[in-house]
């Protein structure tokens, strides 16, 4: 074969086949491939190819059996999710028939099983909400723990009366059950929109009881249109380990935002996003928990609020705790973490937080050092 | 509202324990089911209730300005990307930034209080860790106000001091010190070793008695660099002749050498470092009838050279010993860290330089030879250089996963001494061998041709 390949010229083809050759040849099985003949190429045309096929005319009865299942299972996540919030209710009235004092002696395993029938119901929502409850609440002082589980109780309460006056609500679906998904949101015309330029003030990553990691990144609205404040949130496994960010604290960039519908909306998407010159702070609140007040009145089953403090700085208890402590004015707040020793040295001409109704979660300020980071 | 947050609280204390006051809530929630009480109870709460603040609060003043400017913005996420690496020290990283004329952000970095080698420039916020700042009544340093300076910034401010007007420097030594504890005695004393002079030799002489070891080792090892060898035991010198000996060297035997003499066994060699050790320069020279210099410029290294180097880390001047260890490299022999230590940073710069430039040695035997770097080495070019050579190859490498951590190392030591044309020259090499922009061992190397 190789002589063949190189001087193909010095070999001759035989003018007859031998005999030998046919006979073995003949005898030779047959393989898939020489069964069938190889389709001529001959009379191909890409045109037939490009073609648009006339679409199936749909068949109406599928159409309709379609629809009646659609409809089907939405009425019976209604009728799984009202039964969860029945659940709930009765489980609520339970424990404060009972004492409250008994639910926290148990307050991790109590809240487990009733957000275990809250999945089984549907309400996904208010199941992530009593998963965390125990957390959150055993976090703080004993002397607090009581009026946060009465407060904690009372926004699961407001949900459900919420929900059963105004079931096709998204934004308490959402808090309910489940949230839309981003294409949703995004082709939602409904969906306020707002051009502007951002800031990224911090980032929260939370592993949650399901094995979810949760993500938010905190934005701050630097222009004048659109809410003040805007959060990401993202979802994601445990398993996937921790996922590089796509944003940078500090970073800013002018994008229009998708807002999930709402009374209050805060959760958001980025639809477009471009680069920009670096801009300033806004004016910060004068009143900065009435604006949190407002906000959470508009959306009472809300148990957080980002709110943009004016000029302050952090103070330190005999206890070890820290405060944030308004330069002009009495208003002063604890705060969940202790700020590194040099934040307690500066002036924070404006800070960017989250107010949870009793403590601050500081996400970044302005000082004049520069921008000073607190990511958790 | 206070009737109501006083019914709102007797509500909760009846959920607390399932029974009690069934009547007990606010007068216009009356009616309602219990959870419509609660929903309104909680609500009311967070919105209507604010946490009371303590009343001790404590407000620390402003963290102090410092006399230079603060790192370009552009540049502190390196470095703190530098800082969670954990490769370099922060303390090295912040020198090098200090001797580039900038100071970090607070919010970066802060000293701790325990951190020892700092740049004197981070004193004041040191104090001001301690809970002390400088305070405009008490800013001339003085025996009266010692006690209230605050206590980092004294020191320097004694430094500065003794630069200054070293006379008024040792007139506070001397009526300060003994009345110090021997820890702050030795760091009023260590406050001379800066611009060290023949004046300083009485002052320091009153201390060579004192009841602290440290204070005593301190105070002999300055007399030495002034020239004052301390005085040798007699009878180790008298047993020295056993050990080193004056020979006559080369093929017309007309150079003279100083060589240990060879020794059988492990117990005379034991003895002869024993010996040594209670020896100074002075007195071998002395024993040998020759001048110090010339045991420093005679010394054959054939043996009991790591000796031989400590008596002259430890009772040499620092001309000696910076010569000593020109020899040292130019007879390519291994030295101890201490006696490194001793060596001028100046002179460890140069010949640190001369190690690396050495044909058959690595990177990891020039690394001890600069123990306070700057960032102002000029590294040789790459392709002149064996060690820079084989480290970039190496960094290149990335099947070998083992030897990442060292040449990690080697590229954050690099960043530390290199001038900032030097670092940038090394960057360019290492991307055009293969080595990724944002790999982050150049991360610091980056920060220096940046600063």
């Amino acid at each position: 074969m190789w002589m063949y390949a190189e001087s193909p010229t010095e070999f001759e083809t035989a003018a007859d086949i031998p005999q030998w050759v046919t006979d073995w040849l003949g005898r030779r099985r047959k393989t898939p491939g020489n069964k069938a003949e190889k389709p001529s190429t001959q009379g191909k045309d890409l045109s037939l190819a490009r073609a648009e096929e006339p679409e199936k005319p749909e068949d109406p009865k599928a159409i309709a059996r379609k629809e009646a299942a659609v409809q089907k299972r939405a009425a019976d996540t209604q009728t799984a999710i009202l039964g969860a919030i029945d659940d709930l209710e009765t489980w609520i009235e339970d424990q404060l028939r009972t004492g409250v004092g008994a639910l926290m002696n148990d307050l991790p395993g109590r809240c487990r099983a009733i957000a275990a029938r809250m999945v089984d119901g549907k309400a996904a929502g208010l199941a992530g909400r009593l998963d965390e409850m125990p957390g959150q609440i055993l976090s703080l002082p004993g002397e607090e723990r009581l009026d946060a589980l009465t407060a904690g109780l009372s926004k699961l309460i407001i949900l459900a009366r919420a929900y059963r006056i105004d079931p096709k609500s998204p934004e308490i679906r959402r808090a309910i059950a489940t949230s839309e998904t981003a294409e949703a949101v995004l082709q939602n015309p409904d969906a306020p929109r707002y051009k502007s330029t951002w800031e990224v003030v911090g980032e929260r990553i939370t592993t949650r009881r399901d094995d979810l990691v949760s993500q938010s990144t905190w934005l701050l609205n630097l222009g004048t249109t659109g809410p003040q404040f805007a959060l990401l949130l993202d979802f994601f496994p445990v398993s996937l380990g921790r996922r590089s960010g796509a944003f940078t604290s500090g970073e800013q960039f002018t994008a229009e935002l998708v807002f999930y519908p709402g009374n209050a909306p805060m959760r958001a998407l980025i639809n477009e996003r471009t680069a920009c010159d670096t801009v300033a702070w806004p004016q910060a609140d004068t009143t900065p928990l009435a604006d949190a007040a407002r906000f959470e009145t508009r959306a009472p089953w809300n148990d957080m609020a980002p709110v943009l403090l004016p000029t302050g700085r952090v103070g330190l208890s005999s206890k070890g705790t820290a405060w944030w402590i308004e330069a002009e004015g009495d208003l002063v707040l604890p705060i969940d973490q202790i700020p590194p020793d040099a934040v307690t040295g500066m002036v924070l001409d404006k800070t960017a937080a989250i107010w949870n109704g009793t403590r601050l979660s500081i996400l970044s300020a302005q000082t004049k050092w520069g921008r000073v980071g607190l990511d958790a | 509202m206070h009737k109501t947050l006083d019914d709102i609280n007797a509500l909760k204390a009846r959920w607390m324990t399932g029974s009690g006051n069934e009547k007990a809530c606010p007068q216009e929630w009356e009616g309602l089911d219990e959870l419509s009480l609660l929903a309104l109870a909680g609500q009311f709460s967070r919105i209507a209730t604010r946490p009371v603040s303590p009343g001790d609060l404590q407000v620390r003043p402003d963290i102090p300005s410092l006399p230079l400017p603060t790192m370009p913005p552009e540049l502190r996420p390196q470095f703190r990307r530098i800082l969670s690496g954990k490769l370099t020290s922060p303390e090295q990283v912040v020198s090098l930034i200090t001797a580039r004329g900038y100071c970090v952000n607070p919010i970066d970095w802060m000293p701790k209080r325990s951190d020892v080698d700092l740049p004197r420039v981070y004193d004041s916020w040191r104090d001001w860790l301690d809970g002390n700042t400088v305070d405009a009544a008490h800013d001339v340093l003085s025996a009266e106000t010692w006690d209230s300076f605050p206590a980092h910034s004294r020191y320097s401010e004694l430094t500065v001091m003794h630069g200054a007007h070293s006379d008024a420097a040792r007139g506070l030594i001397v009526k300060v010190a003994p009345s110090l504890p021997a820890e702050q005695r030795l760091r009023m004393l260590e406050c001379l070793r800066s611009g060290l002079s023949e004046a300083d030799k009485p002052l320091l002489e009153t201390f060579s008695g004192d009841r602290s070891s440290k204070v005593q080792a301190f105070v002999k090892l300055q007399l030495a660099r002034l020239g004052h060898n301390a005085v040798s035991d007699r009878e180790a010198s008298a047993e020295l002749t056993d050990f080193i000996e004056l020979q006559r060297a080369g093929m017309l035997s007309r150079r003279k050498v100083v060589r240990a003499r060879k020794l059988k066994n492990d117990a005379q060699r034991k003895r002869r470092k024993a010996v040594l050790g209670r020896m100074s320069l002075q007195g071998i020279s002395d024993m040998l009838d020759l001048d110090a210099n010339d045991i420093v410029e005679m010394w054959d290294f054939g043996g009991a050279t790591d000796e031989i180097a400590e008596v002259i880390a430890t009772s040499g001047t620092d001309d000696q010993v910076d010569r000593f260890a020109e020899r040292l490299v130019e007879h390519d022999t291994t030295v101890s860290q201490s006696f490194i230590d001793r060596i001028s940073p100046a002179q460890q710069r140069v010949l640190g330089l001369r190690v690396m430039m050495k044909d058959d040695w690595r990177l990891a035997q020039t690394m001890p030879w600069f123990t306070d770097p700057d960032g102002s080495v000029p590294l040789p070019q790459a392709d002149k250089c064996d060690a820079l050579t084989e480290l970039i190859a190496l960094a290149v490498q990335t099947e070998k996963p083992a030897q990442e951590q060292a040449v990690a190392a080697a590229l954050n030591f690099l960043g530390l001494i290199a001038a900032r044309e030097a670092a940038a020259s090394l960057v360019e090499r290492l991307t055009a061998a293969g080595v990724m922009t944002v790999d982050h061992r150049l991360t610091l190397l980056r920060l220096n041709a940046a600063l």
